[in-house]
Order: C-alpha cells, then structure tokens, then sequence
C-alpha cells in the first residue's frame, strides 16, 4: 500500500514537472518577443523604447538562457512567489487564492448535484434495463451529451432571470447566484455519468455471483444492493474523477458567461490580455487539480477494492 | 461497412439514426453555403435590425440586420471545414506517432509517451486556451492549439492496437518472410486499426465542435465580422428574452452536429464490435 502510494504520488510529481515546463516553453512560441510584451503593457500601450526593452529584458531574465529561466521561475513557483499580473500588477498568488475559494464552490455544488442526479438514474435504469424508465434515461442523457453547456446556460437564464425573474444571472453575491451556473455546469456532467453507471451496473449484472447471490435465495434488489454496487465502486470513482476534471474545464466557459470570479474566467481575462505570468500559473493550477482528482481516485481505489490491490 | 448490420442497428435505434440523417443534412446545407444563403452574411443593414422570421427573412435577422439562415450556414461550413483539419492533422500526426512509438518499441515509444503524458495530464480546452493566450486569438491560433492538444489521444491510442496487434500471428508471418517495416506498417497494421480509429474520430467530431464553438463563445476562437456559432449565441445575449430566433438557430445547429456525430460513433462501435 505505502509502496504503491509512493509510486503513485512520485509519478504524478514527474508529469507535473513536464507540464510545467511544457507551459513554460509555450512562451516562446509567442510570434512576439515577450520583453517587448511586457513593456509595452508595463507603458500602458505606448510604444516601447529600445532601452526600456532591454531592461524588461534584464529585469525579468529574459536574457538567461531557456532552462536556467525555467528552473529559476519553477524554484519561485514553489515556494509559492507566483510572479506579478502583467494587467493588474499585484500578485498572481493573491489573485490566484481569491479566485479559488469561488471556483471550489461552484465546482463542489455542481459535483453534488452531479452525484445526486447520476447514482440513483444510473442504477436504476442498470437494474431495470428495458423498462421505461431505463428507455427514458437513455434518452434523456444522449440528447443531453450533446448540449453545449453555454447554450444551455443560454436556456436558463432566458426561463429563470428573464421571463420568471426568479433568479440572478451574473454575480457571485448571494446563494441565488450560484443556482444557475450550478445547474449549467452539473446538468450535463449527471448525464454523461448516469449513462456510464449505467453500463457499469448492467456489466456486473451479467457475472456469475449475481446468480449465485439468486440462486442462495436472496431478492434482485439485495442482490444487487449488497453484490453488484460494492464492485462498480472502482469504476465510478475512476468516472467521477473524470467528470470532475470536465467540471474544471467547463467551469472556464461557464464562469466567463455568469461573470463568476472564479480561476476559469481568472483563466480567460489572463488569456485576453496576453498576461503570461498569470496564463502560465493557472494552466498549472488547473494541471495539478486534474493531477490530484486522478491520484486521489486511484487511492480510494486501491482502499475499497481488494482486486486491485492484489495487483 | 455491412450495410445489413447498420440496417438493423437503425431499426432499433431510430433516433440515433434520426439524428445521423438530420446531422448529414445540416452538413450538406452549410457546405452548400455559397448556392443555399439567401444572402450575405456580413452585409450590415440597420434598418432590418431584429426582425422575427418571415417569408423574407426565415430565420429573422439579427440586431445589425444580418439574414440569421445565411450566418448559420456560413458559420457551419466554416466550423465543419475547421474541424476537418483539425482532426485530419490529428489523425495524421498522432497515428504516425502512435504507430512509430508501438511498433518500434524501446527508447523512441519511451520518450514519445512520456510527452504524450504531459500533453494528457493537462484538460484539452486548458491547455488549448493557453496556447491561444500565447498565440493571440484567432482562426489560425484555434486550429493550431486544438492539433497540439488534440494528437496525443491518437498517439495512445493507435500504440496500443498496434501493441496488441504485433505479436498475432499474421504479422509475425510477414515479418518472416522478409517485408520491411514500413510496408508491414501501412499494408497490415494500419489497416487493422481503421475501425476504432473511426469510432474515436466520430466521437472527436463532436468534440471538436463544441471546442470551436466554446473558444469562439469566450471570444478567443473565431474572430468577427467572421460568423460563427459560439460567437452569434454571445452577440445574442442581449436579446435573450425578446429575440429567441436569435439563440435558438445557432444553439441547434450545435446540437444538432454533436449529436449526429455521438449517434454515429455509438452505431460504429456496436457493428465493429466482434460477434455482433
């Protein structure tokens, strides 16, 4: 167990730091020399100077070659200096710390409308395959796959702000703002993952013990209660965890539309304005959250089924 | 392809079919932009602005007075023909890598998939936004940042089939008889790869449309005055509650593409699967 954990966490260290240095490199794709980026935005769209140039260069070592720039940064990164907002000019770490206590919000409602829609559908619909419940399900959930979750939000807010005026459709004020975008963000994900536990459900119905289960006497119900949910808990994890990563890039999408301050639409300011400090820094963010959402699934996993630790 | 089998399929899954026809329709229409619009979609005429539909204007026109059919066709044709790129280049990149790497095996499918991870372990739409924050918005920055994200499931992908497929017996007898690795790649392996290749390149048709879309709809991808789904749903927004014929069209096209493409890679995936 510890030796698996170890080699699970070093490995997740190893491709974060390729990520790192993957985002880092992206920088000199830029068709632009970023020094002169900088100063220009640093003279607030005036036209930079040779020497004024120059200096941006010197001061943010733009000079030094590329992997000395990046293990300098990645050292300062660690330590948590996250370097200056090139728009705004104060600390991409200060920023960075407000925007996440919204986005976890809006991402731990969202994952909690998602579970509550998407475990009692998907069983249900596993259990009675056929029955119209199960048709309906089925129905529901790939025609709602495929609603770009922007135009649904579209819907939403079309109903509840501006016909019913019920509800708020930007801010991030009260609990009733965070009722639409919510909903926008979770709606889709529950049907995506109503469909997999589905298939999941049905795959251990089929197996052996479940007739065996039949067969000493027990009813359907129990039987799947007590024998066929405890073995797809390593497949939902691993789904659930997924699903919560696509909660993060669609949050990106769904926070720029609720003008919710969150990373994701932190994320797209930072993109419009070309603020690579900030670009840089939240594309990480976003890389180490998917990181952690994976290993911590792959560590209830290897907790709660007994098959996969064998391995 | 079995037309048979695809016939059965569709008698049982009616609307999945439904949907691949009504997908297919929509696609002619947008790349028959050019004959079928009834006109031009950038043309600025303020005293037309918002019209409902009418005999004149079927779908309306928008609050520049722009015809609304004529800008969701144009839109289609060039988020279809962007799409086509993008997954061509995609297909022809990843599975070059993906086949090198497996078939070859050792210190090159090493490093190729160690990249592979790091490409991986970062969400498309994240990793793709970054490049274009780098690149600066626009068409060209859309379609290189949605390829650079985009190879790498191909790359796993065809690596391993083609690992699965390297030690059956029919390639280990080519081998034998002396062909060269080239032409056991392209003659044999690449052939037995198509299937699942194409189940993938449905389901990432739809993805990528939604991708185009979305970048567009935050305004990063697709610049106006060029028309295009995300970005006339945005410019809508203000009309949301007086003009629904101006978010309904673009938002059902969307639709309509993804589920035609998601419909078709569920109808790949169930007549490709052995036994059936």
């Amino acid at each position: 167990m510890a030796i698996y954990l170890f080699k699970r966490i070093s490995s997740s260290i190893v491709v974060l730091l390729g990520v790192s240095l993957l985002l880092y490199c992206l920088v000199y794709l830029a068709p632009s020399d970023p020094a002169r980026i900088i100063a220009a935005q640093r003279l607030g769209g005036d036209v930079p100077g040779a020497d004024e140039i120059e200096w941006v260069r010197k001061e943010y070592g733009l000079d030094q070659p590329l992997l000395v720039q990046y293990v300098s940064w990645l050292g300062r990164t660690v330590r948590g200096d996250l370097g200056y907002s090139i728009r705004t000019g104060n600390p991409v770490a200060d920023e960075l710390r407000h925007a996440v206590g919204y986005s976890l919000a809006l991402a731990a409602a969202a994952m909690g409308l998602v579970l509550v829609i998407a475990i009692p559908a998907g069983v249900l619909a596993g259990m009675h395959e056929g029955s119209v419940w199960d048709r309906v399900m089925r129905f529901v959930s790939a025609t709602w796959v495929s609603i770009p979750e922007f135009w649904l939000a579209f819907l939403l807010i079309a109903c509840f702000s501006i016909q019913l005026r019920w509800l708020p459709s930007y801010g991030a004020k009260s609990w009733r703002h965070f009722i639409l975008p919510v909903l926008s963000l979770g709606l889709i994900s529950a049907a995506r993952l109503a469909y997999l536990i589905r298939s999941a459900v049905l795959e251990e119905l089929h197996q052996d013990y479940m007739r065996t289960a039949r067969g000493k006497g027990y009813s359907y119900r129990m039987s799947v209660i007590r024998h066929a949910l405890p073995n797809i808990v390593a497949p939902f994890v691993t789904m659930a965890a997924y699903q919560f990563s696509g909660l993060a890039s669609g949050s990106v999408i769904i926070e720029t539309l609720f003008a919710w301050p969150g990373v994701g639409s932190y994320y797209v300011d930072g993109i419009g304005f070309r603020d690579i400090p900030v670009i840089q820094v939240t594309a990480l963010f976003f890389a180490s959250v998917f990181m952690l959402a994976n290993c911590l699934a792959d560590v209830i996993i290897v907790m709660v089924d007994p098959r996969v630790r064998m391995e | 392809m079995n037309v048979r089998r695809w016939r059965r399929w569709a008698c049982r899954n009616s609307f999945s079919a439904s949907g691949i026809i009504l997908a297919l329709l929509l696609i002619i229409a947008c790349l028959l932009a050019p004959i079928l619009a009834p006109g031009d979609p950038t043309t600025i005429d303020l005293t037309t602005g918002l019209q409902s539909p009418s005999s004149a204007h079927w779908l309306g026109t928008d609050e520049l007075g722009r015809e609304v059919l004529s800008r969701v066709l144009w839109a289609g044709r060039l988020s279809i023909s962007t799409m086509a790129v993008v997954l061509l280049c995609c297909v022809g990149v990843g599975g070059a890598v993906g086949v090198v790497s497996g078939y070859l095996g050792g210190l090159i499918d090493n490093v190729a998939m160690r990249i592979a991870d790091f490409f991986h372990a970062v969400p498309q739409l994240v990793l793709a936004l970054a490049l274009i924050g780098v690149l600066g918005p626009g068409t060209g920055s859309l379609i290189t940042a949605l390829i650079v994200t985009g190879w790498v499931r191909y790359a796993r992908l065809v690596r391993s089939l083609v690992l699965s497929e390297q030690n059956s017996e029919y390639i280990v007898a080519v081998q034998a008889i002396g062909a060269t690795h080239t032409r056991i790649i392209l003659r044999h392996l690449l052939p037995s790869v198509t299937g699942p290749m194409l189940v993938q390149i449905s389901l990432d048709s739809g993805a990528t449309i939604l991708a185009i879309a979305g970048l567009s709809f935050i305004g990063l991808g697709i610049q106006p005055p060029t028309p295009e789904w995300g970005k006339m749903l945005v410019d809508a927004r203000p009309y949301l509650g007086s003009a629904p014929h101006l978010v309904l069209p673009p938002g059902l096209a969307i639709f309509v593409l993804v589920f035609g493409f998601n419909s078709l890679s569920a109808g790949l995936e169930h007549i490709l699967r052995p036994g059936n």
